[in-house]
């Protein structure tokens, strides 16, 4: 049964609905805290979807919240199947959310190695051309077409 | 030490800035005015004509809708870089629809238009690939019996490939056996990186073509005002150190120290002409929305190639009833891009593919020429990407899904950097039913009639793609990849707008000479990618811009004719 009302998302459901969607785990932390969801509906005003996603976790069961976890998981996947682009939107809106997250960054780095900071200043080092790896190519005959 | 060339690179900028500052004030506060050429547009081809004509002493004038980008404020500078560039910084005009910009009706197009509007045109998101036409590109016709053969060769526009190389500054290396030979690059390949090396050498085993390309990226500084690259990835959102060849760079300070009045925020509506049909300069809007004059001996467009046939379609008059210089009909038509797919393998191997320009490190050319045991006519070039930062990696970037769920985070990890593509980038043959028309409902902030775009994808494209996933998957498996996925068709990939307004020796086949000047208005020139007669399978930034030069030393030498 589809919840009664969703005028604003509800903090409890926003946050059931994230941790659904990113759950943690392989040293990743979970969406769950509210900030993600915060994030993520400030990401969708970005695009004008913030009403979108509110009739979109209308649609949830008004039991959502309470349901073991592989419940929400199916809950979700009846939603997506049924509300394709708009189910699309909302997980492009989370993963915005949840990329630029300061924690998430960081987790990253520690994972990858990837840094947790913008391409710029820095940059990044890498080896310079070393002219060896054209030895083979530097053996062919040109073969470009003659006019 | 590399960070003092950065605080280096960014004081030089604010100077520059100040400088060009002034300039726009005055720009802003201009009357009408005369020149001896006027060219309308900024970017690639607009740049480079301009610089060559006042550096021979011609009074220029030029008209840029768009404002000067202050390169210290570029989304690569900030945390959520990833996400500004599918907003503001998209480059779909449609997406980010900034003042600056005018939108595309693009609906019946299956490959998106994508542009940018500013001082620099669109080489301030391009990712600096500059590579040379063929040969044969210049005669399909004669050779393979498709498209149009150009009236002037690749020989005719080699030394402004050259010239231009020098301006820009080419990292790359000499000795390619799929080009014509060429003098050394003025600096040293960039990077290529482990992706690219691991599939080189899954080429070099095959017997297949790849060499590292040419680009308009620094590994070193070159000249003034230039920083050495810094691997940093996204070239597509401009670059604050400076060391990617944008004309903002390279050519605008060389060509406003010539003497350039440079006026920017002036979106022209009309090329005005006289009663005989010449033209005789511009209108325009400025920056206050006021109706504005250039006039001028001589009228360059270098709008690129939607925008270019657009101006033309809107410069009605008596004498140029169906738009200017339209006498055979084609301006706007022979729409041609480069219909891209991707192939993407996941390796086990961290091949750190955020380091280096993302969309470019090698080529091969191996597939480049008609064969005719296969089932379409000319040829493609597979051009290898890195990879993308987390959110972009997380949304499929390039085809490659993470999953919501449990199983998101292993899999981002099984992705994240661990993959590397190859772009398979399609000559289009030119087709008169692709094209651009004025869209009879949509227009700009200053009501002038949108672009509209009407393209269908051939059935020479369709199996030329199809060849090209086979091949990158072969490459792909023979580098070891567990996984190997594939776009068909990327979308968002209009960057190459070529054909709209084609040189050729007869007027009635037709818009423009072998100088780039229109059949119909001899003091009109037209020297962006519309010009193109053939589309090639390379990218056409290089070409393009020898064409421009090309085009300012025939104004040059009829200078008398003024």
């Amino acid at each position: 049964m589809p919840s009664s009302n969703v005028d604003t998302p509800n903090t409890d459901i926003l946050a059931a609905v994230m941790n659904a969607i990113l759950p943690g785990g392989d040293g990743f932390p979970s969406a769950r805290p509210q900030r993600f969801g915060s994030a993520m509906m400030a990401d969708a005003a970005k695009d004008n979807d913030t009403e979108m996603v509110r009739d979109l976790l209308s649609k949830l069961p008004e039991t959502f919240v309470a349901l073991e976890p592989g419940d929400q998981v199916a809950a979700l996947q009846t939603l997506e199947a049924s509300e394709t682009v708009a189910f699309s939107k909302m997980i492009r809106h989370a993963y915005h959310a949840y990329y630029t997250d300061s924690d998430v960054r960081s987790a990253i780095e520690e994972i990858t190695g990837y840094p947790a900071r913008p391409p710029h200043f820095e940059g990044y080092e890498m080896e310079p051309f070393d002219a060896k790896v054209v030895a083979v190519q530097r053996q062919r005959e040109p073969f470009w077409r003659k006019v | 030490m590399k960070r003092r060339t950065v605080l280096g690179a960014a004081a030089g900028l604010a100077a520059t800035h100040l400088k060009y500052g002034r300039l726009i004030r005055e720009a802003a506060a201009s009357e009408d005015v005369e020149a001896d050429v006027l060219v309308i547009g900024a970017g690639a081809s607009g740049a480079a004509s301009a610089w060559r004509l006042a550096s021979q002493g011609f009074k220029v004038v030029c008209l840029e809708q768009g404002d000067w980008l202050d390169h210290l404020e570029i989304p690569s500078t900030k945390d959520d870089w990833e996400l500004v560039r599918q907003r503001e910084w998209n480059p779909s005009p449609n997406v980010r629809g900034l003042p600056a910009d005018y939108p595309v009706n693009d609906s019946d197009s299956p490959i998106k238009a994508l542009m940018y509007n500013a001082v620099g045109g669109t080489t301030l998101m391009w990712s600096c690939h500059a590579p040379r036409f063929h040969p044969s590109d210049f005669k399909t016709n004669s050779l393979d019996g498709v498209g149009a053969n150009w009236p002037l060769s690749y020989w005719d526009l080699e030394p402004y490939y050259d010239l231009n190389d020098k301006m820009c500054g080419i990292s790359g290396l000499s000795g390619d056996p799929s080009n014509p030979p060429r003098s050394a690059r003025q600096r040293a390949p960039m990077p290529i990186g482990k992706g690219a090396a691991r599939l080189a050498s899954a080429m070099d085993d095959m017997g297949w073509h790849w060499w590292p390309n040419d680009v308009q990226a620094l590994s070193s500084a070159y000249g003034e005002e230039t920083g050495d690259c810094n691997n940093c990835g996204p070239c597509e959102v401009a670059c604050p150190v400076r060391a990617k060849g944008s004309t903002d760079v390279t050519y605008w300070p060389k060509a406003l120290d010539a003497g350039i009045r440079l006026i920017t925020k002036a979106r022209v509506f009309e090329i005005e002409t006289d009663a005989n049909g010449n033209a005789v300069g511009a209108a325009y809007y400025d920056r206050n929305k006021v109706a504005r004059r250039v006039r001028a001996k001589r009228v360059i467009v270098a709008a690129n190639g939607i925008g270019t046939p657009r101006l033309l379609q809107l410069s009605v008059s008596k004498k140029h009833p169906n738009g200017l210089a339209n006498g055979s009909g084609l301006v706007g038509r022979n729409l041609m891009l480069h219909p891209i797919a991707l192939v993407t393998g996941l390796f086990d191997e961290d091949l750190e593919g955020y380091k280096g320009i993302t969309a470019n490190c090698i080529t091969s050319q191996e597939f480049y020429e008609t064969d005719d045991s296969r089932d379409y006519k000319r040829g493609y070039m597979v051009q290898f990407l890195r990879s993308f930062g987390p959110v972009l990696t997380s949304l499929a970037g390039y085809g490659v899904p993470v999953p919501w769920g449990e199983k998101h985070h292993s899999r981002f990890l099984d992705v994240f950097n661990h993959t590397a593509s190859a772009g398979i980038v399609c000559e289009d043959i030119a087709d008169p039913d692709n094209r651009i028309t004025l869209d009879s409902d949509l227009t700009d902030g200053d009501g002038i009639p949108a672009p509209k775009m009407t393209y269908t994808l051939s059935e020479n494209s369709k199996n030329m793609l199809a060849h090209g996933i086979e091949s990158c998957t072969k490459i792909m498996e023979n580098a070891g990849a567990k996984e190997v996925h594939n776009i068909e068709l990327v979308e968002q990939a209009g960057w190459h707008l070529m054909g709209t307004a084609r040189v050729g020796d007869d007027p009635e086949q037709s818009v423009l000479n072998k100088w780039n000047q229109a059949h119909d208005v001899p003091n009109l020139y037209v020297v962006d990618g519309s010009a193109f007669a053939t589309a090639a399978a390379v990218n056409p930034t290089n070409t393009l811009q020898a064409l421009a030069l090309r085009a300012a030393d025939h104004i040059a030498q009829t200078r008398g004719e003024l």
